[in-house]
């Protein structure tokens, strides 16, 4: 019997290579906590903020299940023709326009960030082009074998990382954990800054609406709503467990004088033949980096495609190596002259808080309710 | 840019050499006995024996004497003719194969491997009667292991299907045999278990052998280069192995496996990464001390990569991350070397592998005496002569000797050289520039795939069910399904749920 | 064609890429554990590191005077030939009168220096640390690593008081607690702990001698082991003393309670009740709580008069669903709170043979 017959369209699909269904929670955790969850405690402080994080994640639930009525419908399945179908060309290239903006804007941004974090932490005498350049080549590695491995790669990423979590279950033990710092749990009060936090926590869930460009690589796109919302609530604990963790053994005044708490925390942990562990985390963060890195690499060139009307030509690898010059060189200017000054740092990040949120929130239900007209025309006509 | 024209151009040029070849072939001669015997000119054990049966008349045979068994040619063959009453050749010497050349190539194919051309009647036959000249049943040296069977395979390709047959007694394990090199003409049996092997994986194995265009294959390794989807990689990308019993656990795994003549080791595929650290040994033992043990190969492989390296990082970057008291040993021993952390590493390492190389070639009656100088001796007075300092020593060699738990030699080597790798980047950017040279060395393993297959199956693509044979080894009661990323035909290896 | 691409972005690479200049080998640098500050004359730092002794090398204590702490690491690191490194630094120590004086701005400037860890160990010292190590030279040579060692023997066991500068900040930085830090004096060429300093703020007010030091830890510690507790006013010496404290306020936070129980056993007796008799070791156990209670209270008064709060009795207040004060007004509040202590004192053993019949644990000799 031919094998074909003996296998479902989504089993055959996934030997072919595209995604499986499940991927889709390991890909929207990485996308969500790959940047906030070095300083998210620093901007939430008090304990009773704790709660804005699960009303966070109740919202990015809600835009998730936007995101996959649009994955689900047939447009998206097609790529860039079904962007086409439903928006017109004209609309297409100019929002891929924009997207280009956005992307450059917020890889650089994390990028940066995270390179900052490395010289204050490991090499402090080291100029930061050194980390950029081979941060850029791995991710040209990465994207070099395709959207779809890039995709696969979320395993890797997910375990790479994962296993630092359980550094910090320590934290949670009488020895260093001061209980009555969490307390209280609820305010008196309404606390201050109540909206501008959300925002921050709001900003903390964006990353999966990447996805809704990325249709066409699911091997199925039924049932990818538990999934994604299995990855909105595992980022969601993350984030509970780190501030918990920091709140428990920092204190909320001595918090908000630290600027990373959490990798600060690992500072504190001695095992016998290793102290300073936060060398080895700040480390091994650099994979998410890569990560989205080769994501945006991928959607950069084919934003790139789309506006200078390239997309029938097929994708070669130059044009990668085109895309990925692109981003480096962008990313070596803005560190060069828009990146110097604290004062400046922090305006760029507020700007990446909007703009991201922005993003999460616009694209899924524009794209769902897109989508549901086109429907509606369709059974109409 | 339209380039049209210069596709144009190539093509035509193309077109005429094609004609011109074919007008410079030379046609083909009759067959015919004389002109067999002028080909095979020269070649001094080329015989000819005449014969005269009045039944059957006039008869010739000619071989090559080192090709073929004499004492059989001489029950099988002269005897029956010499004496045989029946006018039909193919009935006096009916015991053994023989078959009727029609074309000079297969004539000469027949001659050279091992087969006596009959002339007699106005037709040419050939009688297969190959020499058997071979090596004895041996234990392997690559895989020895304590408890389990000792034969290996020899150079013989018929001897060594008879061992995988004689524990594969069914029906559908299928082979087929192929040729290649175009002078060593070595000839390659492709294995398969037909309705459980995922017939894809048949195919590409056969479509990837059959466009090899090279002059001699001498060893299976030298098919697997031309097997392989990446040549570039340190890791390999099949699996190589001279014991009966691993081929056939590939076979009913859902494997593909080739037997090559002339060389005792078989090539298996498609391989995953976690293959690499399996051996026949873990499935003697019991199940928790095999998991055990695989683990600890992992474990070591990590280990032997990354040991040198954090150690050239802590010593030149990372001061901090060491306990005090041996922060304190090491500036002890640190305190008169002459060399940065890096050239010291770097220059045992090479001397570590000097000697390992060195080892191997030389005379077993002095190997012993060598290794002690090697060893011992140069350890000590490197460290006496402060060239290097105690701890790395320590370092080197337990690097050396966990190297060595991998069960796949090809690998051993691998790592060494991603070792030498990691090392630069730990002396350039400590702690850091490792974590970046694992991350590489996962994406290229990421992006490997043998026989077309994800080499880092079951992981990515992740298949729960395969977990249970990869890093840990569960009780063979619970492992009822067989590999999923290999997708065999039969899910289920019990036969009650097929 | 691909090589070649490949090498021309290498060498058009290599003139932005920075190699990273080497400045952390160890042969090339000292690491130094243990950094002392003390006031100098004229509101100047004066700060002394020990230099490790690595074979041929000697090793030195080097001091030196700079108004600004940063500009005192640049000072040393001239003295001396290799460049000093404070990653490796495990030991603070503080002059009694520069901890008078405020101790935060030098501690932040630490915090500064991303090498530093914050599992320091701190200390104050009283009487002069300087001469104190360079007479040591003779005697010990590691006595920076000796030290180091003493600090994190005791930090596991309980005996002293170990803080570390983490645990310093955070009872700094927190309204509802005050830092502490131990004490130790230098008499007759030894250093001897002397006690636990206690600090508002960051500014010592008060040390509790060393007798009376195990009851603050008492109130400090939720549960700390003892191994002796000697009270020689009552004439005995207690022995594996451990200690849980509970902190209670009522409903309307008037008034607090401290329930410390403590479970050993009696090492050393010599006075005059005869402890086999059920009602004379009663009445001794009675009369060591209420001893013991009195004590508590005065210190707990005093503290309160000065208004810190370092065994942080504030924390309690707190409840996941209440705050009752917030930290100034706990500071406030601390003051007048009326605050009783009740001690349960368990013996398992009173040290003498006891009778076959009577109370738990027959101990022979």
């Amino acid at each position: 019997m031919p094998l074909a017959q003996t296998l479902r369209m989504e089993e055959r699909l996934v030997n072919e290579g595209h995604w499986p269904v499940w991927l889709g929670w390991l890909i929207v955790n990485r996308f969500q906590i790959v940047y906030y969850i070095l300083f998210l405690p620093h901007v939430l402080i008090y304990p009773y903020m704790i709660w804005i994080i699960p009303i966070a994640a109740l919202l990015s639930h809600l835009n998730l299940r936007a995101l996959s009525i649009w994955l689900q419908t047939r447009e998206a399945r097609l790529g860039h023709a079904g962007f086409t179908q439903l928006l017109g060309g004209g609309a297409v290239r100019l929002l891929a326009f924009l997207g280009i903006g956005v992307i450059l804007m917020q890889s650089t941004i994390m990028t940066l960030s995270y390179l900052d974090i490395l010289h204050q932490t490991l090499f402090p005498s080291m100029s930061k082009v050194t980390p950029l350049i081979l941060l850029g080549l791995a991710s040209f590695y990465l994207a070099r074998l395709g959207m779809t491995s890039v995709g696969h790669f979320a395993i890797l990423t997910f375990l790479m990382s994962i296993w630092m979590v359980l550094i910090y279950v320590q934290f949670l033990l009488p020895q260093k954990a001061v209980y009555e710092h969490l307390f209280p749990l609820i305010p008196q009060h309404v606390p201050p800054h109540i909206l501008s936090n959300l925002l921050t926590v709001w900003a903390a869930f964006t990353g999966p609406e990447y996805l809704a460009f990325a249709g066409k690589r699911f091997a199925a796109t039924t049932g990818l709503f538990r999934w994604l919302a299995l990855g909105n609530a595992a980022t969601a604990l993350e984030y509970m467990f780190f501030f918990v963790i920091t709140l428990l053994f920092y204190g909320a005044e001595y918090l908000q004088k630290i600027d990373l708490p959490v990798v600060q925390i690992v500072r504190y942990i001695e095992l016998p033949f290793f102290e300073r562990l936060e060398m080895v985390m700040v480390s091994n963060y650099m994979i998410l980096i890569i990560f989205m890195n080769a994501f945006f690499i991928h959607y950069l060139y084919d934003a790139v495609r789309t506006v200078a009307n390239f997309v029938h030509k097929p994708k070669s690898a130059l044009g990668l190596t085109g895309a990925t010059m692109l981003l480096g060189s962008f990313m070596y200017f803005f560190s060069k002259y828009l990146w110097v000054l604290e004062s400046e740092q922090n305006r760029w990040v507020t700007f990446h808080l909007w703009v991201s949120g922005a993003t999460y929130a616009v694209i899924p239900s524009f794209l769902a309710f897109a989508g549901y007209l086109r429907n509606k025309r369709r059974a109409d006509n | 840019m339209n380039m049209d024209w210069l596709i144009k151009l190539l093509a035509s040029i193309r077109h005429e050499k094609n004609q011109k070849l074919e007008r410079n072939q030379p046609e083909t001669p009759p067959l015919s006995l004389e002109y067999i015997k002028q080909a095979f000119q020269n070649i001094h054990d080329a015989k000819t024996i005449e014969i005269n049966n009045e039944f059957i008349g006039n008869i010739a045979l000619f071989y090559i004497r080192s090709l073929v068994d004499v004492k059989q040619l001489q029950e099988f063959v002269i005897y029956p003719l010499q004496h045989s009453s029946n006018p039909s050749v193919r009935n006096t010497v009916s015991t053994v194969e023989v078959n009727e050349l029609n074309t000079v190539e297969e004539a000469e194919r027949a001659v050279l491997k091992g087969s006596v051309i009959l002339h007699a009647e106005n037709r040419l036959w050939s009688i297969i009667l190959p020499s058997t000249l071979s090596r004895a049943i041996e234990t392997s040296e690559q895989e020895s292991i304590i408890y389990g069977p000792k034969d290996s395979f020899s150079e013989q390709i018929d001897q060594n299907l008879t061992l995988i047959r004689r524990r594969l007694p069914i029906r559908t394990l299928k082979s087929e045999e192929l040729t290649v090199g175009s002078m060593s003409k070595t000839t390659v049996i492709l294995l398969h278990i037909d309705g459980l092997t995922n017939p894809e994986l048949v195919r590409i194995a056969r479509e990837k052998t059959a466009v090899i265009e090279y002059d001699a294959f001498l060893d299976t390794s030298h098919l697997a280069h031309f097997l392989e989807d990446h040549i570039y990689s340190v890791f390999p990308q099949f699996q190589q192995t001279d014991r009966p019993d691993a081929v056939v656990a590939a076979l009913t795994s859902g494997k593909v496996v080739w037997l090559v003549d002339n060389t005792p080791f078989a090539l298996i595929g498609p391989i995953t990464f976690f293959d690499l650290f399996q051996s026949p040994e873990d499935y003697i033992h019991r199940w928790v001390v095999a998991s055990f043990l695989r683990g600890l190969r992992f474990f070591a492989f990590l280990f032997a990569m990354v040991l040198t390296p954090t150690y050239v990082a802590l010593t030149m970057h990372h001061y901090q991350m060491m306990p005090i008291e041996l922060l304190y040993v090491l500036l002890e021993s640190r305190s008169q070397i002459p060399f940065n952390p890096f050239w010291e590493a770097l220059f045992m390492l090479l001397t570590l592998e000097i000697l390992k190389e060195a080892s191997l070639r030389m005379p077993s009656k002095s190997g012993q005496t060598l290794g002690v100088v090697g060893g011992i001796v140069i350890g000590q007075a490197a460290v006496a002569a402060k060239i290097a300092s105690n701890i790395l020593i320590i370092h080197v060699a337990v690097m050396a000797i966990a190297s060595f738990l991998i069960p796949n030699y090809l690998m051993t080597n691998s790592s060494k050289l991603i070792q030498f790798g990691l090392l630069i980047l730990a002396a350039w950017l400590g702690m850091w520039g490792i974590t970046l040279g694992l991350i590489l060395v996962l994406i290229h393993l990421h992006g490997l795939t043998s026989l077309k297959q994800p080499f880092m199956s079951p992981l990515v693509p992740f298949y729960a069910t395969d977990w249970k044979d990869t890093i840990v080894r569960l009780p063979f009661r619970w492992m009822n399904q067989r590999p999923s990323y290999l997708k065999p035909l039969k899910k289920y290896k019990f036969s009650k749920r097929k | 064609m691909k090589i070649i691409i490949v090498l021309a972005m290498a060498v058009l690479l290599y003139g932005c890429v920075g190699i990273a200049p080497k400045t952390n080998m160890i042969e090339n640098i000292t690491p130094t554990i243990l950094l002392y500050l003390k006031e100098g004359e004229n509101s100047t730092v004066e700060s002394t590191m020990v230099i490790p002794a690595v074979k041929e090398e000697k090793k030195q204590v080097l001091t030196v005077r700079s108004k600004m702490m940063k500009e005192s690491r640049y000072l040393l690191t001239r003295n001396y030939y290799r460049e000093i490194k404070s990653g490796q630094l495990h030991l603070l120590f503080i002059s009694e009168d520069m901890a008078k004086k405020g101790i935060i701005d030098h501690i932040n400037t630490l915090l500064l220096d991303q090498e530093i860890k914050t599992r320091l160990y701190m200390a104050v010292i009283r009487g002069d640390f300087t001469s104190y190590l360079q007479s040591q030279f003779d005697q010990q040579e590691g006595i920076d690593r000796f030290l180091y060692k003493m600090f994190r023997h005791y930090e596991k066991k309980g005996d002293l008081t170990i803080v570390d500068l983490h645990q310093f900040l955070v009872d700094y930085y927190s309204p509802y607690s005050d830092p502490v830090l131990p004490v130790f004096d230098i008499q007759q060429g030894q250093l001897i702990y002397a006690g636990t300093a206690l600090f508002r703020e960051d500014r010592l007010v008060k040390s509790i001698p060393v007798h009376e030091d195990f009851l603050f830890r008492f109130i400090h510690h939720s549960r700390c082991f003892h191994t002796n507790i000697p009270l020689p006013d009552r004439n005995i010496v207690l022995g594996s003393v451990f200690a849980t404290r509970e902190i209670r306020f009522d409903d309307r936070h008037e008034h607090g309670i401290v329930k410390v129980r403590l479970r050993g056993i009696v090492e050393e007796y010599t006075g005059d009740k005869d402890l086999s008799r059920p009602e004379e070791a009663d009445d001794m156990i009675r009369d060591l709580e209420r001893y013991l209670e009195e004590r508590i209270h005065e210190h707990i008064r005093d503290w309160q008069h000065l208004s810190i709060d370092p065994a942080h009795i504030g924390r309690k207040t707190l409840s996941p669903f209440r705050q009752p004060f917030s930290g100034s007004e706990w500071k406030r509040r601390w003051r007048d709170l009326p605050v009783t202590v009740r001690v349960e004192l368990e013996l398992e053993n009173l040290g003498w043979i006891k009778p076959k019949k009577q109370g738990p644990g027959q101990r022979v000799g």
